[in-house]
């Protein structure tokens, strides 16, 4: 298992390199430049363009650039103002060297500081998501199986196309209007609260001073936008359990337990649950890519402040090195949670061996 | 709308704009005990503190209420004056040559650890700037950087020749070079030099370093990134109306989405907010809605289809390196004045603000708008659509099968004139794009292609996207019309030598996307920026003429004016809004109760 382990590490050496260069190479194939995005304004003059965008190296070719992106241009000399002599010495270590770069849209402000500071609201959220995603539809495709032909069956089935079909920012904005306006005025006559929202209607703390309390002091804060964001998984998760359960319960070694004596629970669970899990296993290491993976309309509704606005924001006015800076960060994770997932894979069925 | 009612308009605003004295202002509490503020923005994160480095809406609404400007624009007229609150400087003037201006400063006010604020402070931040050494957007104002490098703009040296006396040399007398000298924000020299020294660079290191000592009514920055911006009420700061800060503090949380932030307020969670425009009429007549005060005012700036002047298929800068002009190859169908003007008399804008704005817009016809000095209720575009047909027609492009569902084609137009005899026969279609996400945006230009197909053009509509796609088109100058909006800043001056002159067509880079050019339009505007003194009756009376060569020329199909919206929770004591400030008085807010966290 080591060895695989080992091996495996190697090899996502080269593809992350290649995930990298694929993905800088397409930002800068892709029609428009950051210097244009970020200075659209007949106030600033067209020198004060050029400088940025050399000051920057955005002019410079692709492989300069990513060069500089990945080892720092302190070794290099560039001619990136094109006068025909090349420039002083770069400033640059690179990300190999720890370097990830300045924001173009920030100022200066180091990436991977900017993302840090929205990590905590996107794992907070997606730890929340993926508890009730998975457990959730587990427990749903389990009792939709064992119910299998009666009316919690139907009725998850029935849940399941919703949830995978309604849009998420309807559903979202649909939970705001009711819990912030239409069911407190509604209820405010009869005495049942005093006619401002049953929910917040957005944010993740209380608007005063001195940070954010702890998790448990504003988990009122984390209902909505949980709850919307788990309709998806909690449909998704439960038609694979479900599937998956019933093929289990249909094999012989189950009517064997069952011929044995065994009781109903002890078969369903000790039997069923367990082998009925194993083929889902492969879905939880990408998980670990989903923990800080932001989703862009959850958190523009209920502005939310995670990693997900933030990157498509960069995107949008081509910030490469906050890009870039989670395109790394991702992808790492995404090839550590296949691994895990191959691991865990093994360790759950016993016939599996590497 | 007709002519009464703009006179009648006009006279509202200016008498909206009378100031107001402190003892219009009711009594607040006390100090600090005002409330707690809270707002909404839909600008993201401030991407600095730092006023030297920032220029983002979000940076400078932060750095805006803790540092001092040099010279203050008053909210009530939307002009430079002396001894504003919040500003340096109580006096200028120009020497006779119009090059040399001097600034006399204020001497009573300081920062908040008590220091005096002096020339010495904006002296700190001219350097800074002037190094090359900071991503400053603001550098180009000098005409060279302090290595010798030219950098493009106007102002020759800033020198301090005592504590409180400015002197800025200018390369010509220039009018509009004045709003340069207050593209540089001073800031605490004291703290600086201890932080940075002369190495400016160090700046960039922490670029959202919370302020320390700042001047204004907020101080004490506390930022949450994604979610929250928060002020504490600083009642050292001397230009307060009532003497002191009425509110305690002032919160600004993000919300992305505007049509959310507008619930979130009707549910009582923000003290005021900017009403999105497909929202106004409910906040009008809704009588749900109506228990909010709202203030509404004609916007700072202005929405037009760009239009194309220059051939698309070979867009060339306004000079070689020369510096000699080199004839831009007039575009196919938008080169010719007439079919410009054809085009105004093809769309119905008034249809077009009450059906798509719902009423909020008000209808221009050049760059300048119904608050500015200059503007000329006169010049409107008429709907005619018979008589864009006629002027299609006298451009040499006819309705050759009669039947007006066909495009029309050249026959002896323009281009087949001066360019190419084989365009003879070609038909009069062109791309209308606008950028994607805007809902309004795209109604417009289904609305356009409409309204224009209807007179023998085939205009085909598209939205694209605004970084890939719209942008470098338009920069590029391979677009034929597109939708872009202007959002003025104060003083709204109507000088036009950044969008028309040939200096700034380039190919790329430069503002005058379409390569229009008119020769005594720039000398106009020429001489409008060296009127002695600046004398806005004089420079007024330059624009009149400008103002008609724009409308003849049509350089853009200028649109409407927004009708914006503020609505306030009830309760919102001492706001006192004017046309060119909505929140000027917020150091004397009283808070709603219902917003209190």
């Amino acid at each position: 298992m080591q060895r695989y382990i080992v091996r495996r590490l190697l090899q996502a050496i080269p593809t992350l390199f290649g995930i990298t260069i694929i993905v800088y190479l397409i930002m800068l194939l892709a029609p428009g430049d950051p210097v244009s995005l970020l200075t659209f304004d007949p106030t600033i003059r067209q020198d004060e363009r050029e400088r940025l965008a050399i000051k920057r190296g955005v002019n410079d070719p692709f492989h300069i650039q990513y060069l500089r992106w990945l080892i720092g241009d302190d070794w290099m000399m560039v001619d990136s103002n094109a006068d025909g002599e090349v420039d002083a010495w770069g400033d640059n270590y690179g990300i190999l060297r720890g370097d990830f770069g300045r924001s173009f849209k920030f100022r200066g402000s180091n990436p991977l500081h900017l993302i840090s500071q929205r990590l905590g609201a996107t794992i907070e959220l997606n730890v929340a998501v993926i508890l009730i995603g998975v457990l959730g539809g587990l427990l749903v495709g389990v009792l939709a199986a064992l119910q299998r032909g009666r009316a919690f069956d139907k009725s998850s089935r029935i849940f399941a196309v919703l949830g995978d079909s309604v849009p998420v920012f309807w559903f979202a904005l649909l939970a705001i209007m009711l819990m912030g306006l239409v069911l407190p005025r509604a209820l405010e006559p009869y005495g049942i609260g005093d006619g401002s929202p049953f929910l917040p209607m957005g944010g993740r703390c209380p608007p005063v001073r001195g940070g954010c309390p702890p998790i448990h002091a504003r988990l009122h804060y984390m209902i909505l936008p949980v709850l919307v964001s788990s309709l998806g998984p909690v449909a998704g998760w439960s038609r694979f359990m479900r599937a998956s359960m019933l093929e289990t319960i249909n094999s012989d070694y189950i009517r064997t337990a069952q011929a044995k004596g065994l009781t109903s629970r002890g078969v369903w669970i000790r039997h069923g649950l367990r082998n009925a899990i194993i083929p889902l296993m492969v879905f939880l290491g990408p998980l670990i890519f989903g923990l800080i993976g932001g989703s862009v309309i959850i958190e523009r509704i209920f502005s939310w402040p995670g990693i997900g606005l933030l990157l498509f924001d960069s995107v949008i006015s081509r910030d490469y090195p906050v890009v870039m800076t989670s395109v790394v960060i991702g992808s790492i994770l995404a090839i550590l949670g296949y691994i895990a997932a191959d691991i865990l894979y093994a360790l759950s069925d016993p016939r599996v061996r590497f | 709308m007709n002519k009464p009612i703009l006179r009648v308009l006009l006279i509202l605003l200016l008498l909206l704009a009378l100031p107001a004295s402190a003892q219009d202002f009711e009594e607040s509490p006390g100090p600090g005990l005002g409330g707690i503020i809270i707002e909404s923005s839909t600008a993201g994160d401030p991407a600095t503190f730092n006023p030297l480095i920032g220029g983002d809406t979000a940076s400078s609404a932060v750095y805006g209420l803790l540092y001092p400007s040099i010279i203050g624009v008053s909210p009530y007229t939307g002009l430079e004056e002396p001894n504003l609150d919040g500003a340096m400087a109580a006096s200028w003037q120009y020497d006779e040559t119009g090059t040399v201006l001097t600034v006399h400063l204020r001497q009573d006010i300081a920062w908040n650890d008590g220091t005096p604020i002096t020339s010495a402070d904006y002296m700190w931040a001219v350097e800074a700037t002037r190094s090359g050494q900071i991503d400053s957007p603001r550098a180009g104002i000098f005409q060279t950087m302090a290595d010798g490098t030219p950098a493009g703009g106007k102002i020759v040296s800033i020198e301090a020749p005592d504590d409180y006396t400015v002197v800025v040399t200018f390369a010509e007398a220039d009018c509009i070079s004045f709003s340069d000298v207050n593209d540089i924000t001073p800031v605490p020299a004291h703290v600086f030099f201890e932080l940075y020294g002369d190495d400016y660079a160090a700046l960039m290191d922490d670029p959202r370093r919370i302020p320390t000592v700042s001047f204004g009514p907020f101080k004490d920055v506390e930022f949450a990134s994604g979610e929250r911006i928060s002020l504490i009420a600083d009642q050292a700061y001397p230009d307060a109306i009532l003497g002191y800060v009425s509110p305690a503090e002032t919160v600004t949380l993000q919300v992305a989405d505007e049509n959310v932030a507008t619930e979130r307020f009707i549910a009582g969670e923000f003290s005021i907010i900017g009403v999105p425009s497909i929202r106004q009429e409910d906040f009008r007549s809704d009588p749900e809605l109506l228990e909010f005060p709202r203030y509404e005012f004609t916007g700072n700036g202005f929405t037009f289809f760009g239009m194309n002047h220059a051939n698309p298929d070979n867009p060339q800068p306004g000079f070689d390196e020369e510096g000699n002009l080199i004839p831009q190859e007039p575009h196919p169908v938008l080169g010719d004045r007439l079919v410009r003007q054809a085009i105004s008399h093809a769309v119905d804008m008034d249809a077009l603000i009450e059906g798509i704005r719902e009423g909020n817009g008000f209808k221009v016809a050049t760059h300048t708008i119904p608050t500015s000095w200059v503007y000329n209720p006169d010049l409107q575009y008429e709907y005619k659509p018979a008589l864009a047909m006629e002027k299609l027609t006298q451009a040499g492009w006819i309705d050759d099968d009669d039947n007006p569902d066909t495009p029309r084609i050249c026959q002896d137009c323009l281009f087949a004139r001066e360019v190419d005899e084989e365009f003879n026969g070609s038909p009069l279609t062109l791309d209308l794009h606008v950028p994607a996400g805007s809902d309004i945006g795209e109604q417009m230009g289904l609305f356009f292609q409409a309204e224009m197909n209807k007179v023998g053009f085939d205009a085909i509509y598209e939205t694209i996207d605004w970084g890939s796609a719209f942008l470098p088109e338009l920069t590029g100058q391979t677009f034929d019309m597109n939708l872009l909006g202007w959002s003025l800043g104060l003083p709204v001056d109507p000088d036009i030598s950044a969008f028309y002159y040939p200096e700034v067509d380039v190919p790329g880079a430069g503002f005058n996307f379409g390569s229009y050019y008119n020769a005594e339009l720039i000398e106009l505007n020429d001489q409008a920026r060296v009127v002695p003194g600046c004398d806005v009756e004089a420079r007024a009376e330059i624009y009149a003429r400008v103002q008609e060569i724009l409308f003849e020329d049509m350089p853009y199909f200028y649109m409407y004016v927004s009708e914006s919206m503020t609505a306030t929770q009830p309760g919102l004591g001492n706001w006192n809004p004017t046309p060119f400030s909505r929140t000027y008085s917020l150091d004397a807010w009283i808070a709603p109760e219902v917003t209190q966290p």
